[in-house]
């Protein structure tokens, strides 16, 4: 009774060994690889963390804070790559010190955020009914307030500041992330093999952890990348309304708002070039990583 | 069924080629179509069937897919396969119709049904909108839809699964298409509506004399409307004959599992155990060198494993694609 | 035939239609299955036929308590488990089993075969997560398939492979009674006589009951001993197939008979259709007194005021039709 069971072989040409099976993540990594902007995303993201780390670590970071006003808005030149700022401060390695400050607010103000959505969702899909339009009423309301305004207002009461900065995107980012988290419990909750389960008698619990959050996680992984973009730029928006991180602690936000006056603009292009650049070259590689999550982690997706 | 020839489908192959891979889903395939002759095309799933009768149009999406070169299908004396996309818009739902498995997902569900049905009556012929919804409101009247003039005025949802198929048959009869391509047009209806359905393009052949081409898995259905059938397995055409002669003298191996893979229609006969074809059907993402079927043929020799047969005339009108028949 | 396994007894599952946004009422009620009775006997096989909307699909899933019937009695080996909580249910999990339509969606895409077709058992405690292997090794081979692919992933089968592990991993438990619910609609034809063939050898080998729900009456014909037709949640007809094919009473079990095509042009091209006027109604608006009335040739005045009650004619042919009430 084993017929044609050899007989297909076909598909699985180009794997070492035809009977070792690939297993989901395995999949997913080669296919992150096979999406060029994705690994161009990947590759300056790394580049952009790494200087960020490492740079100030090498050299002296405390050309970033003291004044020095023999070198005043000096444009680029050897000692400083990209000029200093009006009260001489080394330009670069702002921007390094900023990238530091961006991307951990960003990291973690997506992650924390994710959390909060995945158990609100979660437990919204889960348990459904009652607590479930509670939850999900709640979300909507959080999503129909003006974000930015509620952002001034909270930052104003609790003070600016890196800290609170987080805090604030956190409060108000989450609702994507429940949103989605539910979405796709109760989509997956009807899927047959969840019915399967229940036949087979299967632990509720078990049903939940093991069958349910794995095929609900790439949705969620993937808004997490967009969140993290989204906070980078919301971070940079507060900062450079005065609002997010406080001067001296540079961040790209609030370095461009520092170059803000006209004369800067038109004359010293070395101020507001990099942070600018710095901004659309994270948002824009960390979109595209998520990009590539999404085609990676669909589990329908070149099979 | 006249012997005119309306349609030459000369050698056709289609291939998807995609980053990962390509799929060789339609290989060398050619067949006439005559005027009035109903065509059953049956054949499992990923076999071809709705992708070959799709190519014509090029109603697939190229790309990824691809007519191969060297692949010609002349109708009126012209190949449509040269033809650009502007110039085939003449021929689509004018002159060829197609009539989709799922009247669902056809129809546009934020647009009227008698909307959708004149909007390419209007374009071919150039008449006035209100000329085009009587003739929309004859024939869904013909279709057996009742009320047609109110119901023109309804959105598919508020249409019936087989009532929504009457009307997508109306709507594909507006332009009197030579050639109708059924895309598995019953397979999603409850079989007393799919026989309602069956009956009507019985009618419909009998009034319009509109060539058909019938795409299904359902070797039942296709028995009492086909005129000739042809079988595809792999993406090639393995046999094709008048029915009766088909149905009662398989010749390709393919054909004879698949006929007696069926359970029997004689309920005195108490059979055990269904005959069954082994194995699956092979993965098209090489071009074929041997016969495709070679793998699961009880009758397969050496030479079905090196090389692949072509469709050739063994009796009167009956061809099969097998070294061994 | 010894004795009944499974007694269905005026089973009803309604689903309520809610309205509201937040505060949501019951405004009508969709009648998925309204007094069906029937039994099942050991070893035997009863084919539950029907076109879609009559409620053969629910019914299945009400005898697994997958859904919660609304009311009747669903009598397992004699006890009632229509009351059943889930937690009671347990125990019985391991001899009622369900084989699913679709063998794409009833496979979690992110478990290996050996996972799918042996986490029950290790969650019944009937084998240690050591020897899973080994039963997968067992259950593979029984259904026709290749151990050596038990570390496989769903996606990476076709859809009759894919049904033979969905049928491995429902006879894991060893039940006594499977529920198959169009186990072979989604495959094609010449897979479909595989897995035929391969649920009746599982039958003989372990002397397993079926209620074999199909909308395809060829297939239906081949493999069961008793047929049960429905209509929008109603039994209409049961009788052993021979008596139901030859002699069939209800005039909607002679429309469904008359619609089959058969694989014979001649015959086919002869073949006299009943003809049938309109559609299937909605469960929601069903037609007053037999639920076939507003189709029927031969409906009275009496049919569109009374349901109609199931007679027992001889030889165990059970019809609800008002053309058979003494």
């Amino acid at each position: 009774m084993t017929m044609g069971l050899f007989r297909e072989k076909g598909i699985y040409e180009g794997a070492s060994d035809a009977f070792a099976s690939e297993g989901f993540w395995k999949k997913a990594v080669q296919r992150f690889f096979r999406h060029k902007l994705a690994v161009i995303g990947i590759v300056l993201l790394l580049i952009i963390t790494l200087m960020s780390i490492f740079y100030p670590i090498i050299r002296d970071s405390s050309i970033a804070f003291e004044v020095n006003y023999t070198a005043i808005n000096a444009s680029p030149q050897s000692g400083n790559i990209m000029g200093t700022d009006a009260l001489g401060r080394d330009v670069f390695m702002r921007l390094m010190l900023g990238g530091r400050v961006s991307l951990s607010v960003g990291l973690v103000a997506a992650i924390c955020s994710t959390l909060i959505g995945i158990t609100l969702g979660g437990i919204a899909g889960f348990f459904g009914g009652k607590i479930d339009n509670l939850i999900m009423r709640f979300t909507d309301t959080m999503m129909s307030f003006p974000f930015l305004v509620i952002c001034m207002v909270l930052v104003s009461i609790l003070g600016p500041g890196i800290g609170n900065t987080m805090l604030a995107i956190v409060l108000l980012k989450w609702t994507n992330a429940a949103r989605i988290t539910r979405g796709e419990i109760l989509y997956i909750r009807e899927r047959q093999f969840i019915e399967a389960d229940k036949a087979l008698g299967i632990n509720r619990f078990k049903t939940l952890f093991a069958h349910i959050i794995p095929n609900a996680l790439s949705p969620i992984i993937v808004n997490m990348t967009f969140t993290m973009a989204d906070t980078i730029m919301t971070e940079a928006s507060l900062s450079f309304l005065g609002l997010g991180v406080l001067l001296p602690t540079p961040t790209w936000g609030n370095m461009l708002k520092d170059a803000s006056s006209l004369v800067t603009l038109s004359m010293r292009p070395w101020l507001w070039i990099p942070p600018g650049i710095m901004i659309a070259l994270t948002v824009l590689s960390i979109n595209f990583v998520g990009d590539g999550l999404r085609d990676a982690l669909d589990p329908k997706a070149n099979l | 069924m006249t012997n005119k020839i309306i349609l030459s489908v000369k050698d056709l192959s289609v291939a998807f080629h995609k980053r990962d891979g390509s799929t060789y889903a339609v290989n060398g395939i050619s067949y006439d179509l005559h005027e009035g002759e109903t065509l059953g095309i049956v054949g499992e799933s990923g076999c071809g069937k709705t992708v070959s009768s799709m190519a014509l149009l090029k109603l697939i999406s190229m790309p990824p897919g691809k007519i191969e070169t060297g692949s010609a299908i002349y109708k009126d004396g012209k190949d449509l396969v040269a033809l650009s996309s502007k110039e085939l818009r003449l021929y689509r739902g004018r002159e060829i119709a197609v009539i989709f498995q799922d009247p669902m997902t056809a129809f546009n569900q934020v647009m009227t049904i008698g909307d959708q049905m004149i909007e390419g009556y209007v374009e071919h012929f150039g008449c006035t909108r209100k000329d085009a919804l009587k003739e929309a409101e004859r024939l869904m009247d013909l279709t057996g839809i009742p009320a047609a003039k109110t119901r023109l005025k309804d959105y598919p949802s508020q249409f019936s699964g087989g009532m929504r198929q009457r009307a997508m048959i109306a709507m594909a009869l507006m332009c009197k298409p030579s050639i109708l391509i059924a895309d598995e047009p019953t397979t999603a209806l409850d079989v007393t509506i799919q026989s309602q359905i069956l009956d009507l393009m019985k009618d419909i052949r009998k009034e319009f004399g509109t060539s058909i081409m019938w795409i299904s898995h359902d070797l039942g259905v296709v028995a009492g409307l086909a005129d000739t059938v042809n079988v595809m397995y792999a993406g090639m055409i393995v046999e094709s004959a008048d029915v009766d002669e088909l149905y009662y003298n398989p010749l390709h191996p393919y054909t004879k599992g698949l006929l007696g893979s069926l359970p029997s229609t004689d309920i005195d006969n108490d059979q055990k155990r269904l005959k069954s074809i082994g194995g699956y059907p092979p993965i098209l993402s090489k071009k074929i060198e041997k016969c495709p079927f070679a793998d699961r043929c009880s009758e397969a020799t050496d030479i079905c494993r090196h090389g692949c047969p072509s469709l050739s005339e063994r009796t009167g009108q009956h061809y099969v694609a097998c070294f061994n028949v | 035939m010894a004795g009944t396994i499974l007694e269905v007894k005026g089973l009803k599952v309604y689903f309520p239609v809610k309205r509201g946004i937040l505060f949501k009422k019951t405004v009508a009620e969709v009648k998925a299955v309204d007094e069906v009775s029937f039994a099942v006997n050991d070893g035997e096989t009863v084919g539950l036929v029907g076109e879609s909307g009559c409620g053969k699909t629910t019914t299945g899933r009400a005898i697994l308590k997958l859904i919660e019937p609304t009311a009747g009695e669903i009598l397992y080996k004699g006890k009632d488990i229509a009351k059943y909580t889930q937690k009671e249910m347990l125990p019985l999990r391991r001899e009622m089993q369900m084989v699913f339509q679709d063998p794409y969606a009833s496979l979690n895409p992110r478990m290996s075969v050996m996972d799918i077709i042996t986490d029950p058992l290790v969650e019944h405690k009937i084998i240690t997560k050591h020897e899973k292997e080994e039963r997968s090794k067992v259950l593979l081979e029984t259904v026709g398939m290749n151990p050596r692919y038990m570390n496989r992933f769903p996606h990476e089968f076709s859809g009759g492979q894919r049904q033979r592990i969905g049928i491995a991993r429902s006879i894991a438990l060893n039940p006594k009674l499977l529920i198959c619910d169009e186990p072979i609609a989604a495959l094609d034809v010449s897979i479909q006589a595989q897995v035929i063939n391969l649920f009746q050898d599982i039958q003989e080998k372990f002397g397993l009951s079926y209620l074999f729900i199909a909308h395809d009456l060829s297939v239906v014909r081949h493999i069961s001993d008793r047929i049960i037709v429905m209509y929008i949640g109603k039994v209409v007809e049961i009788a052993e197939k021979r008596e139901l094919f030859k002699n069939p009473l209800h005039p909607y079990t002679q429309v469904l008979l008359s619609s089959i095509p058969t694989p014979d042009p001649k015959r086919e091209r002869e073949r006299k259709r009943i003809e049938l006027e309109g559609e299937i109604p909605s469960p929601l608006n069903k037609p007053k007194g037999c639920p076939f009335s507003s189709r029927c040739p031969y409906a009275m005045d009496r049919c569109r005021e009374e349901e109609p009650n199931p007679v027992h004619l001889d030889g165990n042919h059970i019809v609800s039709c008002h053309l058979y009430q003494k």
